[in-house]
């Protein structure tokens, strides 16, 4: 039922984005994502996909999956492009059957918002392709470092996040063997109105529930046991610190967030 | 030698409501001799896992001590040094792995103890190859199995250079395969590493060849010495209603029936005595 297991996107490398600082690969992945809705002509697409080429050149990921991740989310860019095209009114009039108008410049807010879209997909999945979730994670806490000195728990926090992910392939697992089990004893999970099909979930939940519990008490001890307590001072097993690489990103960065602005 | 653990009198009770308390463990005297292989066997219930986090000083003992490597483990602020020097290694594989790549996992605990980078590092690498689990540095441990995984959850206990780890039934929960695996392991690094094992199972077999077999009940302890000597005291399996192998049953029952064997554990040496 629940085959694929490949939650944590991570491939591992030796590639100039797999070497750059996860601080600089995010920051660098929230700037673009915000910059793409500032993309208003067809220069700026060009030079946004031109990055975005760049970077997979060299990421060494195979162009297969960046295609496959894309492929993963037709139906929103499908959606789109029907609400861009059909569901407003433009001023140039192409094309008319009944009640369907075709405007010129719908098609072309349409064909814009997907390969927004696509470029969002990409810029995403580049960054956990890339990263592993303890990288992103002390990113985190690295980037969020100064709201430590007014209290908040920086690290509490990154340490839950990266427990959530470790844990999401777990529970999937257990939540396909008690679907399993529930099945073998003749429960239906796949028929049914919606409402009774929601219903059908809460002899799954409850179990998964309790043994979450039970994993979260095991874990905790496992945690202390290894020497886990919240006033250590500990060391991170990954360095991070800003190399050439990072430099040589934030600066064809900079060009394109130049190019965008001024509005090529 | 000298004894890594020396439990004096040592008890231990957990709330049942408010003003009622269960005892766990009762007036327990205990001695493991350093660089030693002891299983500790019992029923569910017989207090073995909470000696297991007594010495951990996961908890502390109501009444008694109990000394782990020279140190108390009622006093506090050693519990850091106590933990490092007595690893533990628990029964759940999957909840006891804190990270999503092998490698991250083993560094949690010398990350913990704030170690240099480049020593966690080599213990990374130190503890991988001898859990023979090289290979995997850069897996995730989701995709392994249940016997791999515990095995990284011994490279992650390792990785702290403890003088002695706690096996709190880690085989329970594992296929035969990996149950020998683990064994092996356990076996391994008790000769080669000069580790002190304490390995607490409710499977009799798994106490073949160990230096010290102790035998819980009810909190307390119902014998104490070397498998072959627990293995045909009859009245004790009765007792205590564990089940020991093949072979000594075999021997045992032979007996009942007036044939005497030399009593030994070993597959090879009982064929042999059988055929004469």
């Amino acid at each position: 039922m629940i085959s694929n297991l490949s939650i944590g996107q991570y491939i591992p490398g030796d590639s100039f984005l797999h070497k750059m600082d996860a601080r600089v690969k995010l920051v660098i992945s929230m700037i673009l994502i915000i910059l793409i809705f500032f993309v208003k002509s067809l220069g700026g697409y060009i030079a946004f996909a031109a990055f975005l080429i760049i970077a997979i050149a060299f990421s060494s990921i195979p162009i297969k999956l960046i295609l496959k991740s894309i492929k993963s989310m037709w139906f929103v860019m499908a959606l789109a492009f029907i609400l861009n095209v059909f569901f407003q009114t433009g001023q140039t009039l192409i094309w008319e059957w009944s009640f369907v108008k075709l405007y010129k410049e719908n098609l072309i807010r349409g064909a814009e918002m997907v390969v927004r879209l696509i470029m969002l997909v990409e810029i995403t999945s580049l960054l956990s392709f890339t990263t592993s979730a303890k990288e992103l994670t002390d990113a985190i806490e690295l980037l969020f470092q100064p709201l430590a000195k007014i209290g908040f728990p920086v690290h509490e926090m990154a340490l839950m996040m990266s427990i959530a992910l470790r844990f999401i392939p777990t529970l999937i697992n257990e939540t396909d063997k008690i679907m399993k089990a529930q099945t073998a004893r003749g429960a239906a999970f796949d028929s049914g109105s919606l409402i009774s099909r929601i219903k059908d979930m809460i002899p799954i939940l409850i179990p998964l529930f309790i043994n979450s519990f039970k994993r979260a008490d095991d874990l905790a001890l496992a945690m202390e046991a290894r020497c886990y307590s919240d006033s250590a001072k500990r060391t991170r097993l990954i360095e991070y610190h800003l190399s050439w690489r990072d430099y040589v990103a934030m600066g064809i960065t900079a060009i394109l967030l130049v190019l965008i602005i001024v509005g090529i | 030698m000298s004894n890594i653990v020396e439990a004096k009198n040592l008890s231990f009770s957990y709330p049942l409501d408010e003003n009622e308390r269960i005892f766990a463990l009762k007036e327990l005297n205990i001695e493991i001799e350093k660089g030693s292989f002891t299983v500790i066997l019992g029923k569910n219930g017989s207090g073995k896992s909470s000696f297991a986090k007594l010495i951990n000083a996961l908890n502390r003992p109501d009444e008694g001590t109990l000394t782990v490597a020279g140190m108390d483990t009622s006093n506090e602020s050693d519990t850091i040094e106590i933990r490092k020097n007595a690893g533990m290694v628990f029964q759940n594989p999957d909840n006891q792995l804190v990270a999503t790549i092998v490698e991250e996992d083993i560094a949690f605990g010398p990350e913990n103890l704030g170690l240099p980078r480049e020593e966690i590092r080599e213990r990374i690498g130190y503890a991988l190859k001898v859990v023979n689990m090289s290979q995997y540095l850069k897996h995730a441990p989701h995709m392994l199995s249940g016997g791999q995984k515990q095995r990284i959850a011994i490279a992650g206990v390792l990785a702290m250079k403890p003088q002695l780890i706690i096996f709190d039934e880690s085989t329970a929960m594992l296929d035969p395969k990996g149950r020998k695996d683990i064994m092996n392991i356990m076996h391994e690094l008790n000769r080669n590493e000069g580790i002190t094992i304490i390995h607490i199972t409710h499977y009799m077999e798994e106490a073949v060849g160990a230096d010290k077999v102790i035998v819980f009940r009810k909190g307390r302890i119902l014998k104490e010495g070397t498998p072959e000597e627990i293995f045909f005291d009859k009245e004790l399996l009765r007792e205590s209603g564990l089940v020991p192998t093949f072979e000594a049953r075999l021997i045992n029952d032979l007996e009942d029936r007036g044939i005497d064997l030399d009593k030994t554990l070993d597959m090879e040496r009982l064929a042999g005595e059988i055929c004469r």
